[in-house]
């Protein structure tokens, strides 16, 4: 989803980001995905955790130094303070699929067909 | 003292009543009063001579009560021992038996019963046999639910489950014009727990009560769980204005008493495992407390965009005002945004909302959520291929289990049309069939293929009425002679 894959929300900095910023937060995020640190392998974003890669990284800078694209991704990033929380409730109201009933046709006389 | 002349007087009036005066209930009557006439002989004659037995020698009691259970319970007899035991020529031979409840839906259910005992045979005749009853099948010409069934059971043994599925729902879709149908109450409890398992809620609810008891509890929660599906007939749609009473009746006493039942069922379930994840939805969607979509006031409209998606994917959309809501939000920021960030914000709306239930997504009428819900195009699309196909066929019919087959794919994709466009009135799918369904209900009548004729009319009636269709109403009403 690329609303999901702000470049603000891969490199964990607000719209208010500094060009300086930006380039200080590249390096550090490279550095530490190249020794394999865990927190360097996801980001947080209003959609919950993503996984993150130096590509993804490299990309994120390169749109934010256009600075119609900076723009552009800046009108989409909500104050942090108001994304839901990473923890997923185990139902949610809209869940509609529950594949695990299948289970429950074993013993029935077309259990075979399960 | 028993009246033997009175029974046989009966028998006999039973059988000449029938050659003269076919009913809806049972279209091939003829041969259905023969099978009772025959049971009713059987009543008379035999179980008295069975019944005395014993009083020749005690050993007797023994042969007595065997040839009791064979005659006279055969399906019990093959369900409880031949099947398990896997003894599928043994459990053909019952279903045959069956004179009494299956009438004719013997053949077909016959050879169902034969390759559910096939399934628990090990030895190395089983392909033999398999393909032995798949040509016996060939050779059935009357019947409807058992052909269904045995089928649906030999597509499964070569391995095409998804083919089993669409004859296993087919069948527990029948109508009860039909009559006895063997295998049905089985058909409902296997497609309504495969429907909801694969969350196609809205074409569970369609399904029949009439099913095992866990069956009837997923069908009653599918229903509690599908947004509208009470109000369908109360929404200022087309009122059913001919609708049978005994219809409606049956469906606001389903209304009226359905989270009872549903609770009384879940209170007797001794493995609750499956159906925790279930019932915790259920408990979230029908509960006081139950969460609404809220995103708040911000000076942007894509930020605020970006926030309701986050918030949709993470509570979910179940109803209304939410979906409302989401839809006015999207709309707001879709008319400030980019060519690029309109179509982001399209793809994400797609993403976020592809649990949003199906009778929830024609009610919205939010442009971006209309360009992110699939309103069932491509089923919709395939049917009236697939009707186009069936219009250009040639008149003659096939064996009946070829007809079945084809009426299946039709039937099926007509519930996927509907299912997809959410709304269960929607007219599209049902103007794509009508006619077709129409001229092959009477092929197939005229042609012999009798059960599947009033089960193509019994279709139409019912979705005629549903939709008001007059030419429709009235030609039916004539066919199936109600």
């Amino acid at each position: 989803m690329e609303l999901a894959a702000n470049p603000f929300f891969v490199l964990e900095l607000g719209p208010e980001a500094t060009v300086m910023e930006i380039e200080r937060k590249t390096q550090k995020l490279l550095a530490e995905l190249e020794l394999g640190r865990a927190s360097a392998k996801t980001y947080r974003s209003p959609f919950g955790e993503r996984p993150r890669d130096a590509e993804a990284v490299r990309a994120a800078s390169r749109a934010l130094r256009d600075p119609t694209l900076r723009e552009q991704h800046a009108l989409l990033v909500p104050p942090s303070d108001l994304w839901p929380d990473d923890v997923t409730s185990p139902i949610r109201a809209a869940d509609t699929r529950f594949p695990e009933l299948r289970e429950s046709l074993a013993g029935t006389p077309l259990a075979e067909l399960a | 003292m028993i009246p033997y002349g009175i029974i046989a007087l009966i028998a006999v009036k039973a059988l000449m009543s029938a050659r003269s005066n076919p009913t809806p209930e049972h279209p091939n009557l003829r041969q259905a009063s023969n099978d009772r006439a025959v049971a009713m002989i059987m009543w008379a004659f035999i179980a008295p001579m069975i019944v005395l037995l014993p009083l020749l020698s005690w050993w007797l009691i023994l042969v007595s009560l065997l040839l009791f259970l064979l005659l006279y319970f055969p399906t019990f007899v093959a369900t409880r021992f031949a099947i398990p035991r896997g003894k599928p020529e043994l459990a053909r031979l019952l279903g045959k038996a069956a004179f009494w409840h299956w009438r004719d839906d013997r053949p077909g259910g016959a050879i169902a019963f034969a390759l559910l005992a096939l399934a628990n045979r090990k030895n190395a005749d089983v392909e033999k046999l398999s393909d032995e009853y798949a040509q016996l099948l060939l050779k059935a010409k009357v019947g409807a639910g058992g052909v269904l069934l045995s089928s649906a059971l030999l597509a499964h043994r070569r391995g095409d489950r998804e083919r089993a599925r669409v004859l296993l729902e087919t069948g527990a879709l029948l109508s009860p014009k039909l009559g006895s149908t063997i295998g049905l109450r089985w058909m409902r409890e296997h497609a309504v727990t495969q429907l909801v398992a694969d969350g196609e809620l809205l074409r569970a609810a369609r399904i029949d009560l009439d099913t095992t008891p866990r069956g009837a509890l997923l069908v009653r929660i599918a229903r509690e769980l599908s947004p509208g599906w009470d109000g369908i007939d109360e929404s200022g749609r087309p009122q059913w204005r001919r609708d049978l009473p005994r219809m409606q009746l049956a469906r606001r006493m389903d209304r009226s008493v359905r989270r009872r039942m549903i609770a009384r069922e879940r209170s007797k379930l001794t493995n609750v495992g499956p159906y925790a994840r279930l019932f915790r939805a259920l408990d979230v969607r029908t509960g006081a407390g139950r969460p609404r979509l809220l995103v708040p006031e911000l000076a942007s409209a894509t930020q605020r965009a970006v926030l309701a998606l986050a918030l949709a994917q993470k509570q979910g959309v179940a109803d209304d005002a939410s979906l409302a809501h989401l839809g006015e939000i999207l709309d707001e920021a879709h008319d400030e945004a980019s060519d690029e960030v309109q179509r982001w914000l399209i793809e994400a709306a797609r993403e976020v909302t592809k649990d949003v239930p199906r009778a929830l997504r024609f009610r919205s009428e939010s442009f971006v959520l209309h360009e992110a819900f699939d309103h069932g195009e491509s089923a919709l699309d395939q049917l009236f291929q697939l009707c186009e196909r069936l219009a250009n066929a040639d008149d003659g019919v096939l064996p009946l289990s070829a007809e079945l087959e084809s009426w299946a794919t039709l039937r099926i994709l007509y519930e996927r049309a509907l299912a997809d466009s959410g709304d269960v009135l929607d007219s599209l799918p049902f103007s794509a069939v009508r006619d077709v369904v129409w001229n092959r209900g009477a092929t197939n009548f005229n042609g012999g293929h009798r059960e599947l004729g009033v089960m193509m009319f019994a279709f139409l009636l019912e979705e005629g009425l549903k939709r008001d269709d007059d030419s429709v109403i009235d030609a039916m009403i004539k066919n199936l002679r109600l």
